[in-house]
């Protein structure tokens, strides 16, 4: 009888996988429909193609005409749940009314924000994707994961000249930051670019460090050379100041351990197109090693935290602020709560800013001052393959729209007198109420990433912590002519772009980033005189484990002219 | 005489309510009351740790000094929160969504483990095999959101209630329940008297199911006020973020704030780790507050429901 009752129910179940796939299969049947109401969609395509060629007669805004049907446009906007300044919702507050009422109503577009979550960015994109409802424009700070929007088909190329026409303002922007070479994918016109104002630096990211410690060991401000530097280190530990000067912490993930400041220079082009990337570490380059031994001689010399290995970046910044470290690094802005956490449990305490002094070597340790300069690029922008002709035309127009300066400059600065007065002329924040995330950054990120007033002076002090004892605005400043002087000598170089989805690099990244943590964490703590041997031996591992894979992945693609060159 | 030694004998590892361990302690009571010390401080101390934290200022919470104690006590991250319009509301909208789902949760597993806990149903074995299934299986992030979508239940209050009102687990915790505490005799005595199969359930079995009513509805409760995935997925309208979305969403950009880029002239918005505590003490408390009242039904219930029918 139970037997029976099994072969029944192995039936029962089958026919419902039969039923399912029946299904499925029905719906590929219907595929035949599927297509007519693609072609029914034709014609308007065909209609809205004319549209785009009438109002591209006149290049720019002047050239427009207001659509005869409402066009729905939509955007995407990265929702970060904050609750602060009064824009919660951030698909429906005054800036999104604004836009509507400036650019929807005039050329009869209703303008929809979709939130992307911005924590789970490709699982946002992947629902609305399989929904059908991609935003118009898809858009990121990542070109991974714009390439495996286009190999997913999320995207679809566009028509440069219409786009040079429609959007001439924002063609421009990439043409001034030296953009426009890139935004070819597989041959075709698939990203356009948001621009970042002094993209080559790393004027935002500063170090701080403890110069009433560098003052006690006899120097009156941190060394330029490594040696010096370790010599500093060195006499800390001695006077007692701190156990761990270099506190250290646990390395893991993408853009760990750059290595561009032991790196031969000029550079090997094909070693810098496969080994010389943000996103993977480069162990078994010369370079790597160079570094990693510094690394594992602080370490012998007891400058490194031997629980290292433990620690998190929360870590670290309470390690600073406690004095069990010497240095500590984040991105500036006009409120770093962690300094001031610092000068209330120091109050005798003296913070400097590490600055960068310029192209400075030291043969010693194989080092230089240079570093890896970014592109002047923002946000990736491209258009969903599910916008209609019309859409993409509505999409191009919102894009010169948004990068007319008095559109951007009140997105950016907000209402004169709530959110910014003028003081010799120029702009000065008073006030966050009613704007978005850092002055509505994810709004304006389709054209620029920062907000600049054009001058790096200004700039500077703009970010520069208040509310400081000490004012860091002319450290800043110095530490940006620093890396303008690197960069002008040639020693700070740009990363190898692909204009092709390299798949080892998605394939091995994450066993790699593990293997990584593993490897350098023995390089680390090894003794100095296995150095050499350990690394040879790990180097050989790492590549099994799939570097090799990535390397040969991106020579061939590099091979094959789809990689940028050293400039 | 015999019997007076034996009292004796009783007297000496009893107490005056008769429990006798209290009175013989032994070294098996003191590593059982030793690890459920351990286990309960486990629990315990976080929470203390998170309450500390959202009552000290933000100075000593960034550098880490603050453990159990709390320092320069404040309250600043309450008022800030009290103050949020949105974060109030989102409780609101919370509490409102956990009662209309814990309801229609209860409503749907009695319906569905009363009659599978009678054993005059036909094919039961059947219909428990199939309501089973979806224990076991799952279809996946995209197909689902495809199905809501096209049902359109996406980005509506109704996709936050009714996907999940159906819970195999407490369904079959519920018909084991019925199944062992309800004898059939007392059903047909029932039925005999002339009582219908409604009348049965609502003045007869569920009288006597307090605790596995009081048990399930607290899963119910718990699981639907402390979940915020299909928030994360099903949801963009602002008015239907619910508060621990709200929450996930503070803590996952404060952590994104610590990588990207903040060069602007604006205040950093990421959340400050004050306020985070002072939310999950916010988030946590109405839970914690309805316990103590289920407690008690809640241990008998899981002990009774647990065995095997």
């Amino acid at each position: 009888m139970k037997k029976s009752l099994h072969k029944v129910l192995a039936l029962v179940l089958a026919g419902a996988m039969l039923v399912g796939m029946t299904a499925c299969g029905a719906e590929k049947t219907a595929q035949p429909e599927t297509t007519g109401t693609k072609t029914e969609e034709t014609a308007p395509a065909q209609e809205a193609t004319e549209t785009a060629e009438e109002q591209t007669a006149v290049a720019g805004m002047d050239g427009w005409t207001k659509f005869d049907s409402q066009v729905t446009l939509k955007i995407p906007v990265y929702d970060r749940g904050g609750s602060s300044n009064g824009v919660a919702d951030v698909v429906n507050n005054d800036w999104t009314a604004w836009v509507q009422e400036q650019f929807g109503d005039a050329w009869n577009v209703k303008v929809e924000y979709v939130p992307i979550t911005r924590s789970d960015v490709l699982t946002t994109y992947a629902l609305l994707a399989a929904d059908q409802n991609l935003p118009t424009i898809c858009a990121e700070y990542d070109y991974p994961k714009m390439t495996q929007w286009i190999n997913d088909g999320y995207l679809v190329p566009y028509d440069m000249e219409q786009f040079k026409t429609v959007a001439p303002t924002y063609y421009q922007r990439m043409v001034d930051s030296g953009l426009v070479g890139m935004t070819q994918v597989g041959g075709e016109d698939y990203l356009a670019f948001g621009t970042r104002a002094y993209g080559f630096s790393t004027y935002s990211w500063a170090t701080f460090y403890r110069l009433d410690w560098v003052k006690a060991a006899g120097y009156d401000k941190f060394p330029e050379k490594l040696s010096d530097q370790i010599e500093c280190f060195k006499k800390i530990k001695e006077l007692g100041l701190c156990e761990y000067p270099l506190g250290g912490t646990r390395v893991t993930g993408a853009g760990v351990d750059q290595n561009h400041a032991y790196r031969d220079y000029p550079q090997d082009e094909v070693l810098w197109a496969t080994t010389g990337d943000y996103g993977i570490p480069a162990l078994s380059t010369e370079a790597q090693k160079r570094e990693l031994k510094v690394i594992n001689e602080e370490y012998n010399l007891g400058l490194i935290d031997p629980e290292f290995y433990l620690k998190e970046t929360a870590d670290a910044q309470a390690d600073f602020i406690n004095g069990k470290s010497f240095q500590w690094g984040t991105y500036l802005s006009s409120t770093i709560s962690t300094l001031e956490s610092f000068y209330a449990e120091n109050p005798n305490g003296e913070v400097g800013l590490m600055v960068c002094p310029g192209y400075v070597t030291d043969d010693a340790y194989h080092w230089s001052t240079a570093y890896r300069a970014g592109l002047n690029l923002g946000a990736y922008v491209g258009f969903s393959s599910m916008a209609s002709e019309e859409e993409k035309l509505a999409a191009m127009m919102y894009l010169e729209w948004l990068a007319q300066p008095e559109t951007l400059f009140t997105f950016q600065w907000g209402v004169e007198g709530k959110n910014f007065e003028y003081v010799d002329g120029d702009p000065v924040a008073i006030s966050t109420e009613g704007m978005g995330h850092n002055s509505n950054v994810d709004y304006w990120m389709l054209v620029e990433a920062i907000k600049s007033i054009g001058d790096i002076k200004k700039d500077c002090a703009a970010i520069s912590p208040q509310n400081l004892p000490v004012d860091f605005t002319e450290d800043i400043i110095a530490n940006y002519n620093g890396q303008l002087d690197v960069y002008n000598k040639g020693f700070a170089n740009v990363d190898c772009y692909f204009s092709t989805a390299i798949e080892a690099e998605a394939e091995y990244a994450p066993v790699l980033y593990s293997k990584y943590e593993e490897y350098r964490n023995q390089l680390t703590m090894c003794p100095v005189e296995e150095f050499d041997a350990l690394y040879d031996e790990l180097s050989q591992k790492y590549l099994k484990d799939g570097y090799q894979a990535v390397i040969d992945g991106r020579k061939a693609a590099f091979d094959a002219g789809q990689g940028t060159h050293l400039k | 005489m015999a019997k007076r030694n034996k009292d004796v004998a009783l007297d000496a590892e009893s107490s005056r309510d008769g429990n006798r361990a209290i009175v013989k302690f032994r070294v098996s009571d003191f590593l059982m009351m030793f690890f459920i010390t351990i286990l309960s401080l486990t629990c315990i101390l976080p929470f203390i740790h998170i309450a500390a934290k959202s009552i000290s200022s933000n100075n000593k919470v960034v550098a880490k000094l603050v453990y159990f104690i709390p320092k320069e006590i404040t309250l600043e991250a309450y008022r800030s929160i009290f103050a949020d319009a949105g974060l109030t509301r989102s409780m609101g909208f919370s509490v409102l969504v956990t009662l209309a789902f814990t309801a229609l949760g209860m409503f749907v597993c009695i319906c569905g483990a009363y009659p599978l806990s009678r054993a005059r149903l036909r094919g039961r074995k059947w219909l428990t095999f199939l309501l089973m299934v979806p224990m076991y299986f799952g279809a996946g992030l995209i197909p689902t959101y495809l199905l809501y979508s096209s049902y359109k239940m996406l980005d509506t209050v109704h996709v936050l209630i009714l996907p999940l009102v159906y819970s195999a687990y407490n369904l079959l915790i519920m018909r084991t329940f019925f199944m062992s505490s309800i004898p059939d005799s007392l059903e047909e005595s029932a039925f005999l008297d002339g009582a219908s199969n409604i009348q049965i359930l609502l003045k007869i079995v569920l009288p006597l199911s307090k605790p596995i009513l009081a048990t399930i509805s607290l899963f119910y409760a718990v699981g639907r006020w402390n979940s915020y995935s299909d928030n994360m997925y099903f949801i963009r309208s602002e008015n239907l973020k619910m508060v621990q979305y709200k929450l996930y969403q503070m803590v996952a950009s404060a952590a994104e704030a610590q990588t990207a880029s903040m060069s602007d002239a604006a205040a950093v918005t990421s959340t400050p780790e004050v306020l985070q505590a002072a939310s999950v003490m916010f988030i946590t408390i109405p839970i914690i507050l309805i316990y103590p009242f289920l407690q008690k039904y809640f241990v008998k219930g899981t002990m009774v429901g647990a065995v095997k029918g």
